[in-house]
């Protein structure tokens, strides 16, 4: 994103929020909306369950509603809602995990957390080995002895007789593509 | 819960909006600051300003614990307001500022500990000064805490009692060292500040209830 586009965003939710201070109903209902993706977005990867992930977005809306005349539309939105969000995951965390019977992990039938399984992908490593495969060879040797072996992209570029900026390059293309077909 | 509970919320909270006036942490920390002022001199002036004052204000010590003090609450009180509202990222880098001075003024009154010793401690224990002490300082921490809890809404409910504790502890401080006539540190460091560290950490404990919103 540029940074004007960033810019131009940022001053969007500062005068939503300024309508909504100032009694705007509608402009109110679409920063509450807007916001939904956001918080939901930011709370998900840190929740045990993220099954959950709408309690705690449901906490911060109603957290923003109580705090709505803290927000200075001098400043920017984001860094005021993104304290509130992360005030009320560590809220619902702590209570989480303040439940005994959520500190226990049964090792018999162990439940992987849905953020962990991609959905249509077995997560098997044999589908690593085949997008390593699939990869040319000068990619896969740059990769093998990279992120496999440990070598530095100096020691790389030794070895190969590439330069270390080509090596850097090819290493992050290699490990683009594992990851688009995975 | 589903997408539904939370277009109800959404609805709810649209329903329940009224108009609201952004609060401005600095204002309301120095209309704190000034009532604490007033108030402590008040509360001086009624109990009486110790006899030597006037010869108290010309030795270079005395001032400098006055004024550091002073330092110390202000910029506590600053602080404690700032940190009263979400995302104050940027103001949080004034807090090292009192507790700075804060482990100034510790090392200060130890380094006084060592030369004068702990004084006459125990014939006073239960005197007349935590009165005072209970006098300069309870009404100041009730308006520090109804004044947040009305116009903040604080993410760091334990960093923000224990700048108002520090505020208020100083403004007291600078109440007794203004009436009472003992100098000795051990006396009243023991008497007139102690008690407060005591206190505070209790209300670390209960700060999170006190402070929900």
């Amino acid at each position: 994103m540029t940074e004007l586009a960033e810019t131009q965003i940022n001053q969007h939710w500062s005068d939503i929020a300024a309508k909504a201070q100032s009694g705007d109903a509608a402009a109110y209902r679409t920063l509450l909306s807007d916001l939904v993706p956001v918080i939901r977005r930011s709370v998900i990867k840190s929740l045990p369950n993220p099954q959950n992930a709408d309690d705690v977005v449901q906490e911060v809306l109603i957290s923003v509603h109580k705090a709505l005349h803290t927000y200075d539309p001098k400043r920017p939105f984001m860094p005021w809602v993104q304290s509130i969000i992360n005030f009320r995951k560590t809220d619902y965390l702590r209570q989480h995990y303040a439940q005994r019977e959520n500190m226990k992990l049964s090792l018999d039938d162990p439940d992987t957390p849905d953020y962990l399984v991609i959905s249509g992908h077995n997560g098997s490593t044999k589908d690593i080995e085949d997008a390593f495969d699939a990869l040319p060879d000068q990619q896969k040797k740059v990769v093998e002895l990279m992120k496999i072996k440990g070598y530095s992209a100096e020691e790389v570029s030794k070895k190969t007789g590439m330069s270390v900026s080509a090596v850097k390059v090819s290493a992050h293309r290699a490990l683009q593509k594992i990851r688009d077909r995975l | 819960m589903t997408d539904n509970d939370i277009d109800k919320t959404i609805d709810k909270l649209c329903d329940g909006l009224k108009p609201v006036k952004p609060c401005c942490p600095t204002r309301n920390g120095l209309l704190w600051i000034l009532l604490v002022v007033c108030y402590t001199s008040a509360v001086a002036l009624t109990i009486g300003f110790r006899e030597n004052i006037a010869e108290s204000m010309g030795r270079e010590d005395y001032v400098f614990e006055i004024m550091l003090a002073f330092a110390i609450a202000i910029s506590a009180s600053l602080v404690t307001f700032w940190i009263s509202i979400p995302g104050c990222d940027k103001r949080k880098k004034f807090m090292p500022v009192p507790l700075t001075l804060l482990a100034v003024q510790f090392a200060w009154m130890l380094e006084r500990l060592y030369f004068e010793g702990i004084g006459d401690i125990r014939e006073n224990w239960l005197s007349h000064c935590w009165m005072n002490t209970a006098l300069h300082t309870t009404l100041p921490a009730l308006a520090v805490i109804l004044l947040v809890r009305k116009s903040g809404a604080t993410v760091m409910p334990c960093w923000m009692a224990t700048f108002a504790l520090i505020s208020v502890t100083e403004f007291g401080w600078i109440g007794m060292r203004l009436v009472c006539p003992r100098d000795n540190v051990g006396e009243a460091y023991l008497l007139n500040f102690l008690p407060y560290v005591v206190l505070g950490v209790f209300l670390g404990f209960v700060a999170k209830k006190l402070f929900r919103w």
